[in-house]
C-alpha cells in the first residue's frame, strides 16, 4: 500500500500510475470481460446458429456442419475458461496469465467468425453475402461492449471477423461488391478507433475509481494514525496533569510541613528565651543586691567573682533578648501594612538617642519612602544598623549616611558610615547568629544585631549585604520588595 | 500561707500589702525593695490564685486577716491565673475597692490589654535590679494614698 501512496496521481492521463495499480485495473478489467461469460457467448452462438441455418442452403452443408462446430468448440472452452476464471478468483499479480487466455479465446473467436467468410460466403447470391455481412458486422458492434476492457482482445478480435470478408468482397469486384468491402472496411476502421475510445474511457474510469479508492484508503490511514497519535497526546496529556497534581500536592505536602516546623522552632525559640528570662533575672537581682550590699565585707577575690557573676547574668540576658528578638522577627510575627520609612526612622534614631548624644554623631538621610512590609521588623533594622555605625566608629565622630534607591522591583536602602570597616574575608560571617568580630571588652554586643537584620529582610523577600574594606568604613544595603512576597 | 511580715515604725501610714506570687525571690526582693524604700508595711504572701481569693474573703485559715490596702499580683500562678483573680476581686461588690498592681515578668503587650481590660490599677513588669523595683514599689506608695484619699 505505501508504494501506492508514495507515488498517486490524480489526474485522469493515465501517464504515470504505479506498477501496483496498473495491475489492479489491468485485473477488474479483465474481471469485466470475463464478466459477460456466458451470456455474451451463448447470444454469439444464437447468432452463429441463424447465419448457419440461413446460409445452409446456399453453402456446402458439410462445411457448414464443420463450421458451426468448430463455433460451438471455441465457445464451450471459452465459457469453459470464463467459469475457470470465476473459480480461481486470482489476484493482481497473477492475472496476466488470464487475460492472455481471454485474448486467445477472443481471436480464436473472431477467426471462426472470419472463416465465415471462406465457408459461408455463397458466390452468387449477394443477399447472403449481405446477410453475412450484416451478422458479421453485427458481432463486432456487440465485441465492443464486452470485448473492449481487453482492447488488443477486441482490436484481433475486428481484424479477425471482417478481414476476410472485406477482402472476399473487393476481390468479387463490382459496384456492389467494391461499395461493400469499402464500407466494411470502413466501418472496421471506425469500430476499432471507437473501440479504442470506449478501452480508455473504461481504463481512465477504473484508474480514478482506484486513484479514489487509494487516496481513500490513504486519508483513512492516516486519519487512523492522527487519531491513534491523537489519542496517545491526550493519554500522555492526563499523566502528565497527573503528575502535576502529584507534584502540587507534594509541594504544597512539603510547604505546610515547613511552615509547620519553622513555627515549631520559633515558637520554641521564643518560649526558650521567654522563659530563661525569668530565672536569670533571679540571678542579676541578686548578684547585684550582693554587690550592693557586701562589696565592704568581702575580700577581693570575693567581689571579683561577684563581678563576674554580674556580668555573665548580663551578657546572657543581653543574649536571651538578642535570641528573643530574632526569633520574633520571623515569618510568625510578620504584621505588613503600609510602612512611612521617615517615621519609622525616626523612632528607630530616637531610640538611639543616647548612644548618638554621647558619640557626636551626625546623621544625615534621603527622604525615606512609603513602603509594604513590617513597621516593627524595619525600625529594628534600621536601630541595627545605625547603631553599628555608631559603635563601630574610629578616631573621628560617626557620620551615618542614609540613602535610599529603587528598581522595577526593590526598594534599595543603605546605610553608609565611616567607622573601622569590616575587611572581605568576614563579609558573610557576621550575618551569622552570635557571630562577633571583635572582643566583648572594646566593643559591647552579643552578636545578634545583624543576624536579626538578615532574618528580618529576608522575611520580607529581600536581602542584606555589606560593601566594605577595614579601615575605610562600610556600607549596608538591604532590600525589601515593592509588592509582598506570596506564600510564606 | 506564708505571711511575712516586715513591721517597719508602727504608723497609721503602715499599708497592708498582699502579694500573690509563687517565685520565693521575687518576694524576697519585694521585701527587699520596700525595706530600702522606708515604706511601712505589713506584707502578706500567697503563692496561688485560689488561696488569693480565700484570704481576700477571710475563708477558713484566713478568718481574722486584715482587708489589705493594695494586692499586687503576679500573672503567672499555679491554679488560678492572675487574669482569672484580677477577674474575680474586680467583679466582687465588695472587693473592688482594693487597687491591684500586676506585678509580671511577662513584657508581652497582650498581658497588659488584658489586665487594664479587666481593671487592673496598674502594670508593671518585674524590672531587674534592686533600685529599679525600688522605683516601681514607690510608684505603688503613690497608688495607694492616692486610692485613700479618694476613698475619703
Amino acid at each position: 500500500m505505501t508504494d501506492a501512496i508514495s507515488s498517486v496521481q490524480t489526474h485522469p492521463g493515465g501517464a504515470a500510475v504505479s506498477v501496483e495499480q496498473r495491475r489492479l485495473v489491468l485485473l477488474e478489467r479483465v474481471r469485466l470481460a470475463y464478466g459477460h461469460m456466458p451470456s455474451s457467448q451463448l447470444v454469439a452462438l444464437a447468432g452463429a446458429v441463424v447465419l448457419a441455418a440461413v446460409q445452409w442452403s446456399v453453402a456446402e452443408p458439410a462445411a457448414v456442419i464443420v463450421w458451426l462446430a468448430c463455433f460451438c468448440a471455441v465457445t464451450a472452452a471459452r465459457v469453459g475458461d470464463g467459469v475457470a476464471f470465476r473459480r480461481a478468483r486470482p489476484p493482481a499479480g497473477g492475472v496476466s496469465r488470464w487475460r492472455n487466455r481471454f485474448l486467445a479465446g477472443a481471436v480464436a473467436s473472431g477467426a471462426v467468425w472470419g472463416a465465415a467468410a471462406a465457408v459461408l460466403f455463397p458466390v452468387q447470391s449477394l443477399e447472403h453475402q449481405v446477410f453475412l455481412a450484416f451478422v458479421l458486422g453485427g458481432m463486432v458492434a456487440g465485441a465492443m461492449t464486452t470485448l473492449t476492457p481487453v482492447f488488443p482482445a477486441f482490436a484481433l478480435f475486428a481484424l479477425a471477423v471482417l478481414l476476410p470478408v472485406i477482402t472476399r468482397f473487393l476481390l468479387e469486384g463490382g459496384l456492389i461488391h467494391s461499395a461493400m468491402g469499402w464500407m466494411l472496411a470502413l466501418y472496421l476502421a471506425a469500430m476499432i478507433v471507437i473501440g479504442r475510445r470506449i478501452h480508455r474511457a473504461i481504463t481512465d474510469a477504473l484508474n480514478l475509481r482506484y486513484e479514489n479508492s487509494a487516496l481513500i484508503a490513504y486519508l483513512t490511514s492516516a486519519r487512523d494514525h492522527a487519531e491513534a497519535l491523537n489519542q496517545e497526546l491526550r493519554s500522555t496529556q492526563a499523566a502528565l496533569q497527573k503528575s502535576n497534581e502529584e507534584l502540587e500536592r507534594r509541594v504544597e505536602e512539603r510547604t505546610a510541613e515547613l511552615s509547620r516546623i519553622n513555627a515549631e522552632l520559633e515558637k520554641f525559640a521564643f518560649v526558650a528565651s521567654h522563659d530563661l528570662q525569668e530565672p536569670l533575672r533571679t540571678v542579676a537581682n541578686f548578684a547585684g543586691l550582693l554587690e550592693a550590699r557586701y562589696r565592704d565585707r568581702l575580700d577581693e577575690d570575693a567581689n571579683d567573682y561577684i563581678a563576674f557573676i554580674v556580668e555573665g547574668a548580663a551578657h546572657m540576658r543581653a543574649m536571651i533578648d538578642g535570641l528573643l528578638a530574632f526569633s520574633r522577627a520571623g515569618a510568625q510575627y510578620r504584621a505588613f501594612a503600609e510602612t512611612d520609612c521617615e517615621a519609622v526612622f525616626g523612632r528607630a534614631v530616637e531610640g538611639l538617642s543616647a548612644a548618638i548624644h554621647e558619640s557626636g554623631a551626625t546623621i544625615v538621610h534621603d527622604p525615606l519612602p512609603r513602603i509594604f512590609a513590617d513597621s516593627r521588623l524595619v525600625e529594628q533594622v534600621f536601630r541595627n544598623l545605625v547603631g553599628n555605625a555608631i559603635k563601630f566608629r574610629g578616631r573621628e565622630p560617626p557620620r551615618v549616611e542614609v540613602n535610599v534607591s529603587s528598581d522595577d522591583t526593590h526598594w534599595i536602602f543603605s546605610v553608609r558610615d565611616n567607622g573601622i570597616g569590616i575587611s572581605p574575608r568576614h563579609h558573610r560571617r557576621i550575618f551569622e547568629i552570635f557571630e562577633r568580630l571583635h572582643g566583648a571588652d572594646k566593643y559591647p554586643g552579643t552578636g545578634i544585631g545583624l543576624a536579626v537584620c538578615n532574618k528580618i529582610v529576608e522575611s520580607h523577600g529581600g536581602k542584606v549585604w555589606v560593601e566594605s574594606q577595614e579601615g575605610q568604613g562600610a556600607t549596608f544595603r538591604f532590600t525589601i520588595p515593592r509588592l509582598p512576597r506570596r506564600g510564606a | 500561707m506564708i505571711a511575712i511580715e516586715k513591721r517597719g515604725p508602727a504608723s497609721d501610714t503602715e499599708i497592708v500589702i498582699l502579694l500573690v506570687e509563687d517565685n520565693p525571690a521575687d518576694v524576697r526582693m519585694m521585701a527587699e525593695a520596700l525595706h530600702v524604700a522606708e515604706i511601712p508595711n505589713r506584707m502578706f504572701v500567697v503563692s496561688d490564685g485560689e488561696e488569693a481569693l480565700a484570704f481576700l474573703r477571710r475563708e477558713n485559715a484566713f478568718s481574722g486577716v486584715p482587708r489589705p490596702d493594695v494586692i499586687v499580683l503576679d500573672l503567672k500562678l499555679p491554679r488560678k491565673s492572675g487574669h482569672d483573680v484580677l477577674a474575680a476581686v474586680k467583679g466582687d461588690a465588695e472587693l473592688c475597692a482594693i487597687p491591684i498592681v500586676v506585678l509580671t515578668s511577662s513584657r508581652a503587650e497582650k498581658d497588659m490589654i488584658e489586665s487594664y481590660r479587666l481593671n487592673a490599677d496598674g502594670f508593671v513588669t518585674k524590672p531587674v535590679g534592686l533600685n529599679a523595683l525600688v522605683t516601681e514599689v514607690r510608684v505603688i506608695q503613690n497608688l495607694v494614698r492616692w486610692q485613700a484619699t479618694w476613698n475619703d
